[in-house]
């Protein structure tokens, strides 16, 4: 009975307020029920106060006060989308200037870093980096050498010697008939050398690379071996005139 | 939404301050008795009028008119309201008081009527803002069931729940002030 009073008591409330009619039953139910009587008698009474709390008093026109407040918000956009624009043109402009920087130090880097790449079917071979004796010997000569012809020698004649001889340029441009390939970097880039050979890679072999420069007659030498699990790689220049050594490159 | 308001929304839309004008004209009065109605504060109410107005502008664009421009505004509102009231946590008492001064000196009615009113205010402060705020916007706004469910973004069935409940506490408590009368 309480539950179906409320559903009535809201009806009702509909009824006073809005003039909802309401359905016969429920208006026979208020006739008969004490509680739903003295709901219709309350909600009379708080609507006709709520007729009095519901006035509002009268606004002030605020339009003027938004539109200002709006103006002033738009303006500053053009400043803030002109400062973005601007720290972006820095940071753009910024890492274009460092770019160049970082690559050479990566390369530099990378260079200085031996890389061995072998074939598939290998284990990975084990670069003997530093047969530092032997090489910084050898190195040492050969600056001594290449200072001494230099100091000899015109200035416009000097040019970086990278160019392999014919014969080995074409071993090393056709991988068909060199199924196995090395290439080694040392910390200069000058000194890269690159050699190919035939042989079965469990078994031990060498090769040499040569080259000679016509105008002042140096030759630099590269020479690597490979042992099962181990490349060595000596390096050496010899100035124009000199015979080469047979043996110990 | 009339013809009128929808095409001032679709030029204020594409940033058209006159037509924001007008459209401001048309609805300040309603969006401040909202406010007033829900805060019972004068002052808050101008502030939370100007500050829906700027919401409104700033995310005009969002406005997908799958609602009536006025719902929509009125959402703003009273979420605004709300937000206010949490962050400055109302008393039930503040407000009440300067209501009663201003309705002793602004009208002819007599001490009782002015206690009667006082208390129904008092009641009304007194209810959760989730019964309350459909309470104002039925029977002191007169918006429909549709258009309530359209502001407090729930069902038209939720609505008429919490208006039964909230019409219910009210009687409930403004019953022991009456049967002493």
């Amino acid at each position: 009975m309480k539950r179906e009073c409320d559903r009535i008591g809201d009806a009702v409330w509909e009824y006073v307020r809005f003039g909802v009619e309401l359905c016969e039953d429920d208006r026979q139910h208020v006739a008969e029920c004490q509680e739903c009587e003295r709901i219709l008698a309350e909600s009379r009474r708080v609507q006709g106060l709520m007729k009095e709390v519901s006035r509002v008093p009268q606004a002030s026109d605020c339009t003027s006060a938004v539109m200002s407040r709006i103006t002033a918000r738009r303006r500053p956009v053009w400043g803030y989308a002109a400062t973005a624009a601007m720290m972006l043109l820095v940071i753009v402009g910024g890492l274009i200037f460092l770019r160049p920087h970082s690559v050479t130090q990566q390369i530099a880097r990378e260079v200085s870093k031996p890389v061995v790449t072998a074939p598939a079917h290998a284990a990975a071979p084990e670069v003997v980096q530093d047969q530092s004796a032997n090489r910084e010997r050898i190195e040492a000569k050969t600056a001594r050498r290449r200072s001494a012809v230099a100091a000899k020698r015109p200035r416009r004649n000097r040019r970086p010697q990278a160019r392999p001889a014919p014969q080995q340029r074409n071993e090393m441009e056709n991988p068909a008939s060199a199924p196995e390939q090395i290439a080694a970097s040392k910390h200069r880039p000058v000194m890269v050398a690159a050699a190919t050979w035939s042989n079965a890679p469990s078994q031990s072999s060498s090769c040499t690379y040569t080259e000679t420069n016509e105008t002042t007659g140096e030759t630099s030498i590269c020479k690597v071996e490979k042992s099962p699990g181990t490349v060595t790689i000596f390096m050496e220049s010899k100035p124009g005139g000199e015979k080469l050594p047979q043996k110990g490159i | 939404m009339s013809e009128t308001c929808e095409k001032l929304v679709e030029l204020a839309k594409g940033g058209n301050t006159v037509a924001f004008e007008q459209l401001i004209a048309i609805h300040q009065e309603r969006v401040h008795a909202l406010a007033y109605r829900i805060l019972g504060n004068s002052d808050d109410a101008s502030d939370i009028q100007q500050e829906t107005f700027i919401r409104a502008w700033q995310s005009l664009r969002k406005f997908r008119e799958d609602a009536a421009f006025s719902t929509w505004l009125h959402r703003i509102t009273v979420n605004l309201c709300l937000s206010m009231k949490r962050r400055r946590d109302y008393g039930a008492s503040e407000p009440l008081v300067e209501e009663m001064h201003a309705v002793v000196q602004g009208s002819v009615l007599c001490l009782e009527r002015t206690e009667e009113i006082t208390v129904l205010r008092r009641a009304l402060a007194g209810l959760p803002d989730h019964h309350r705020v459909p309470l104002v916007l039925r029977d002191m706004e007169d918006r429909s069931y549709e258009e309530i469910a359209g502001i407090l973004g729930c069902s038209v069935e939720s609505v008429r729940s919490r208006l039964c409940r909230s019409r219910a506490l009210l009687r409930e408590r403004m019953r022991p002030y009456m049967e002493v009368r």
